[in-house]
């Protein structure tokens, strides 16, 4: 019988195994086990109906249509509406208002209009959209919610 | 080392393997699903509260939309006021007033002003305006006729709806280009009905990923049916919101 350190191809061929299988179980470690994500999906889809509800509840009481200019919206007062909601949330939940005016124009929750999307997001971060009606043109508030105890995924 | 020894090693690598690709696969199945696909419930129940919310404001509006070719409209109020101490004979007042809009020219659909504007009064019915110029910003001209009931300054209120925002608005046979007296305006801008969420809709939805297609469906009174189609990887929905 041969043993495969008696020659160099056997080495090589048992080397590269190895390599083969650390890879894989490195690749196969990454990947969300279904209890622990399923936990993540659970606690992201909390945050996202506290989300909603919130928005809702601050538009039908008249709370928000106070921070949106009904017909100009660009002078809608962003940072006080931030801090109104990020005050109402409970204070482990980090939250970020962004304004949807549409498909390419976004403000954000200085004011500033630009591009959309936020690009200081982790991937924890989750997002619900709130479209605001009681205004000329209908506006898209996208919460961007994270827990501040969240880090998985 | 042993080809048992390897052979040993080898099939506890790939127990420990099928487990993870167990794990993986259970992942993938379940969670993983709603993982790489934004969760939907949320996004359609927007869109569904967004028209029921719009429809309750716009019904507080108490006088139903002349005509919903026109997406927006102002209420214009103006004021008119005569010295009429002292002279009997000019108590019947009647003029051509000549007042500014107070409309948002970024919603006005057609670059020609004689095209699209429409002056409404109160009770629905058209009222035949002029425009001092057919390119923005321009102003609406109309005949005024009133009686000072008394022999002292006077004044009365006008009132009419502003139409607006309706690009396939052609000019009235009655309109011209003219002249008047010029009358300060104030008025604000009312709701417009929800068609304008589906455009909103269409713009931003698939960007989550999702297809959408909203339309009008019809006017119920003065509601506005709107028809909703929705359909993601773990929701699919079609049916109109009134």
């Amino acid at each position: 019988m041969i043993d495969i350190f008696d020659s160099k191809k056997g080495f090589f061929f048992y080397v590269e195994i190895m390599l083969v299988v650390i890879l894989a179980i490195i690749i196969w470690t990454q990947f969300p086990i279904s209890q622990q994500s399923y936990l993540d999906l659970s606690a992201q889809e909390n945050l996202r109906h506290l989300g909603y509800t919130y928005m809702k509840a601050i538009d039908v009481s008249g709370i928000l249509p106070k921070y949106i200019h009904s017909a100009n919206f660009s002078a809608t007062n962003f940072t006080k509406l931030r801090f109104v909601v990020a005050d109402s949330l409970p204070s482990d939940i980090i939250v970020y208002p962004e304004y949807i005016y549409n498909e390419s124009l976004c403000y954000n929750s200085s004011g500033s209009a630009g591009a959309c999307g936020l690009n200081t997001t982790s991937a924890d971060t989750t997002t619900v959209l709130y479209t605001f009606t009681n205004s000329t043109e209908p506006i898209t508030i996208k919460l961007y919610l994270k827990s501040a105890f969240g880090g998985r995924l | 080392m042993k080809k048992s020894q390897f052979f040993l090693i080898a099939m506890v690598v790939i127990l420990i393997s099928m487990f993870y690709i167990y794990t993986y696969i259970r992942s993938a199945d379940q969670s993983s699903t709603l993982f790489f696909d934004r969760p939907a419930t949320l996004d359609l129940q927007n869109m569904i509260d967004s028209v029921q919310l719009r429809n309750e404001r716009y019904l507080a509006q108490k006088i139903p939309w002349w005509n919903y070719g026109w997406t927006y409209r102002n209420v214009i109020s103006f004021t008119d006021t005569y010295d009429n101490s002292g002279n009997p004979a000019e108590q019947a007042v009647s003029k051509t007033a000549e007042f500014d809009l107070k409309i948002i020219w970024a919603h006005h659909s057609n670059t020609d002003c004689s095209k699209e504007l429409r002056l409404v009064d109160f009770s629905n019915a058209e009222v035949n305006s002029d425009v001092n110029s057919t390119t923005t910003p321009c102003s609406l001209l109309t005949a005024i006729a009133w009686t000072c009931p008394a022999l002292t300054n006077c004044n009365r209120i006008f009132k009419y709806y502003v139409y607006y925002g309706n690009a396939s608005a052609t000019t009235p046979a009655y309109r011209s280009t003219a002249q008047g007296t010029e009358l300060s305006s104030s008025g604000g801008l009312e709701e417009a009905d929800p068609r304008l969420l589906c455009t909103h809709f269409k713009a931003i939805y698939p960007k989550t990923g999702a297809t959408v297609d909203c339309s009008l469906v019809s006017y119920v009174g003065n509601k506005t049916n709107i028809s909703i189609y929705y359909s993601s990887r773990s929701l699919k929905f079609n049916g109109s919101v009134i």
